[in-house]
């Protein structure tokens, strides 16, 4: 499926291998990649991406294979030569220092002024970031502190930071994975800048819809192996997933919404904290999943914090079941039977000092005990029956949760929920970061709760999945909303303006 | 065949919260086996008991300790508190002339209550422990020197002097106490729900507010715990020396401290056991016992106990290290 190129290559990944003890995460992997193109790499967790980049940005060796770049022949690299070749990488997780300014994050690596040892001037630092940030098309002020900043600022300012080596090739790990829909279309903008300038982009990704956008050919690699590149214009998402895990998943089948029983379980009404949000109202049935859609930043994960009684609101009525419910912290809420499943799994969710039992447990523990002692056998009743519900695969329930793969911590972190007998489930962002397999698995969970009729608050940044999944979708923008649209009146144009355009 | 390797799994997820690394045990079995090798006296056991007394405040305070540390917090006052509970009680005895139990649950309640007070400044304000108690520390010990007014003060109360003086048979009061708060706090950390809320809350404390754990209240009782240990201790210590010392309990932190680090908990939270924090102390214990039997100087004895307290921390990183990989 190689498809041959006019311009000129600039790095070229020649059948490299690498072992880890017994285990195999790349297997001669080959592609090209040329002069001013943005050249997607996708693959499942686990297929190989992360390293393929460490290989290439020099933190780890290949067993065997070399690579190409600018015309030398490479076995491996360290990190600053690969710098100072023109390699920059960008990272997942962005790594600026909070506390200081932008110029100063931007220059970090090359601080050095006219006298050696002592640093820039302030005047110096400031027009050359200037000069750089013109150049991407954006208005940062040198000076603002990065923790002032908005995720898809500081993004700008990592951009901007990789093009003082001018480089020729930047490799983007995951650039899209928190930003929001009009953030990714900001980085794409500058993406095209960087092409016409006749940089090159490498773009790993697990969106696919993003990566059909932006990339000019994309390459899939599945188990370490490289399963082939194709031109994007001459694919289909559906190609691609094909590629990608060998056999046919559809992802955004449209759920079988079966017949709704009309009993409201959750009414929100007037719901307030500023500067979140102001006036939310809405109601949720049983059996229902209703969708929250907004840019990050819009006030969703607030809202859900607020309702889950995290976060105290000013003012606001909630009631589940028509009654009036009192909410002040997470154990009320949960009283009620509302349950929250967290943004970021690792920062709010799993405790990784504990195993896959004691996590799923934690919140139900106090029912399954008599004057403050656990009852063992009830714990170990609840979490069998949960683990074979979910399908969670562990080799022991005794193991630490931080040996499961990302999904099947996030299907304990659902059962968690689950075993303290919640009807209103809210999940935010329930699928991020996790692979298409997995992805799907969760849908599919998705449609069995509402079989036992639980109400669903889904809020997420993914419009094909929350387009495919809900009920009804509620548009928020800048924490007010919006509107309420139904899911068969729902196309990707409309809530994309209801979201971005004021 | 099944049931034999359930009864493994369980025994050995057992040792994480009511055991301790295999490490600590062997460290702790060699350095009794070389000191009885080196000298007759030190398995006799008058030996032993003086020993295990020796360190009986240590063990007390850092059944609480090791509490604390899991949840993710540090006490560093529980010396002055040690003294100043020492004070409240001998001064209301003599000076005030209350009765013994009276004064004895007196001296309590001002640990509790200095605990509350540290829990809400941590809890509502959101300081970090490690200044609250530094600066409780310091006040303990000022309240401690104006309740003395100058001079310790004698014990004469014969209830009070068997808590520090007693035995039990052949066992000193003070280790019985000891061994038996060792016993409800292994049970305590294992068995109940707030035991497993400590360890939650230290391994990731959004995430177990978020699970619905009030852990503000959990944090409140570890704190008002800890220090209510520290002022029984230094009531124990003042029916041991019969009379309650202005500086008693100096140091004494850093001691409970490293006798749970030792014993294998994390100051990084979620992660430590009562049972561990013992064998820490008695590792201490038993190494100081040693100098004195084999008439080695002070001075190689507090250098040796620094050495001790980087090798339990350097084998740790070793082998979470590479629990990682």
């Amino acid at each position: 499926m190689n498809v041959s190129v006019k311009k000129p290559v600039i790095l070229k990944v020649d059948n490299i291998s690498k072992h880890f003890g017994g285990v195999t995460a790349l297997d001669r992997v080959s592609f090209e990649v040329a002069e001013g193109e943005c050249h997607a790499i996708v693959g499942e967790n686990g297929a190989g991406k992360t390293t393929l980049i460490n290989i290439l940005n020099g933190a780890i060796f290949p067993d065997s294979g070399y690579f190409e770049f600018l015309g030398e022949k490479f076995n491996g690299l360290d990190p600053l030569t690969s710098m100072q070749r023109g390699l920059s990488v960008i990272h997942q997780e962005l790594a600026l220092i909070e506390p200081l300014s932008v110029m100063e994050n931007i220059f970090i690596g090359d601080l050095n002024g006219k006298f050696k040892g002592f640093i820039k001037s302030q005047k110096t630092l400031k027009n050359e970031t200037e000069k750089i940030l013109i150049s991407l098309g954006c208005d940062i002020d040198p000076t603002d502190l990065i923790e002032s900043l908005s995720t898809s600022k500081k993004q700008i300012v990592e951009i901007a930071k990789a093009l003082v080596t001018s480089p020729k090739l930047i490799l983007m790990d995951e650039p899209t994975s928190s930003l929001a829909l009009g953030e990714t279309r900001k980085l794409f903008e500058m993406i095209n800048i960087l092409k016409q300038r006749g940089i090159s982009i490498i773009f790993v990704s697990h969106r696919l819809n993003e990566v059909k956008e932006i990339s000019d050919r994309i390459t899939v690699i599945r188990d370490g192996h490289y399963i082939g590149t194709v031109n994007t214009d001459e694919t289909s998402v559906d190609q691609i997933i094909r590629m990608m895990v060998g056999r046919e998943i559809k992802l955004y089948e449209k759920l079988q919404h079966e017949e709704v029983k009309k009993t409201a379980i959750l009414e929100v009404a007037g719901l307030t904290k500023k500067p979140y949000f102001t006036d939310i109202s809405f109601t949720v049935k049983s059996g229902e999943i209703l969708a929250f859609y907004g840019l990050i930043g819009a006030g969703r994960t607030e809202l859900a914090e607020t309702i889950f009684g995290y976060i105290h609101r000013d003012r606001g009525v909630i009631k589940t079941h028509g009654r009036v419910c009192d909410i002040k912290s997470p154990k009320d809420a949960m009283r009620y039977g509302i349950g929250l499943l967290p943004e970021d799994r690792k920062i709010a969710g799993i405790i990784d000092s504990m195993s896959v039992r004691e996590n799923l447990s934690i919140a139900v523990l106090p029912k399954l005990a008599r004057f403050g002692i656990v009852k063992k056998s009830e714990e170990n009743k609840i979490v069998d029956r949960f683990v074979k519900l979910l399908e969670i695969k562990t080799a022991s329930v005794d193991d630490a949760i931080t040996n499961l793969s990302g999904g099947n911590q996030q299907k304990v972190m659902i059962a968690r929920l689950m075993a303290i007998d919640v009807d209103i489930l809210i999940m935010d962002e329930p699928t991020q970061g996790v692979d298409v397999g997995v992805k799907a698995e969760i849908h599919k969970l998705l449609r069995e709760l509402t079989k036992r009729s639980i109400a669903v608050i889904v809020i997420s940044s993914d419009l094909p999945e929350v387009l495919s999944i809900a009920d009804q979708i509620i548009v928020i923008r800048s924490g007010m909303l919006i509107g309420k649209i139904k899911s068969e009146e729902a196309t990707e144009e409309k809530i994309m303006t209801m979201a971005t355009i004021g | 065949m099944e049931c034999k390797k359930r009864i493994l799994s369980e025994l050995f997820r057992k040792r994480a919260n009511i055991g301790v690394g295999w490490g600590v045990l062997i460290a702790f079995v060699g350095e009794c086996i070389a000191l009885s090798v080196l000298s007759p006296y030190f398995l006799s056991s008058t030996n032993l008991f003086n020993v295990m007394k020796s360190f009986s405040y240590t063990g007390i305070i850092s059944v609480g300790m090791t509490m604390l540390i899991v949840i993710g917090g540090l006490d560093l006052s529980v010396g002055s508190v040690l003294g100043l509970g020492g004070m409240v009680t001998a001064a209301l005895m003599d000076r005030m002339h209350f009765h013994p139990f009276t004064s004895v649950i007196a001296g309590l309640l001002v640990g509790v209550f200095i605990g509350y007070v540290i829990s809400l400044l941590v809890n509502k304000l959101k300081i970090n422990s490690f200044i609250v108690t530094l600066a409780f520390l310091s006040v303990a010990r000022g309240f401690t020197y104006l309740i003395a007014k100058g001079s310790n003060i004698f014990v004469r109360s014969e209830a009070v002097i068997f808590l520090g003086q007693g035995y039990l048979g052949k066992v000193p009061f003070p280790v019985v106490i000891m061994l038996s708060l060792v016993i409800v706090g292994t049970l305590f950390m294992h068995y109940t729900v707030i035991g497993r809320q400590i360890y939650a809350i230290g391994g990731n404390d959004r995430a177990a507010r978020l699970a619905g754990i009030q852990s503000d209240n959990v944090r409140m009782l570890v704190f008002m715990t800890t220090s209510g240990l520290a002022t029984f201790a230094g009531i124990i210590s003042a029916g041991m020396l019969g009379s309650a010392e202005m500086t008693a309990g100096t140091g004494v932190e850093l001691d409970v401290i490293a006798a749970v680090i030792i014993g294998g908990a994390s100051l990084k939270g979620g992660k430590g056991t009562v049972v561990g924090s013992l064998i820490g102390a008695a590792i201490m214990g038993v190494l100081r016992n040693g100098f004195v039997l084999l008439g080695l100087s002070y001075e190689a004895q507090i250098i040796s106990i620094g050495l001790v307290i980087i090798l339990a921390v350097v084998v740790d990183s070793i082998k979470t290290g590479k629990a990682q990989r």
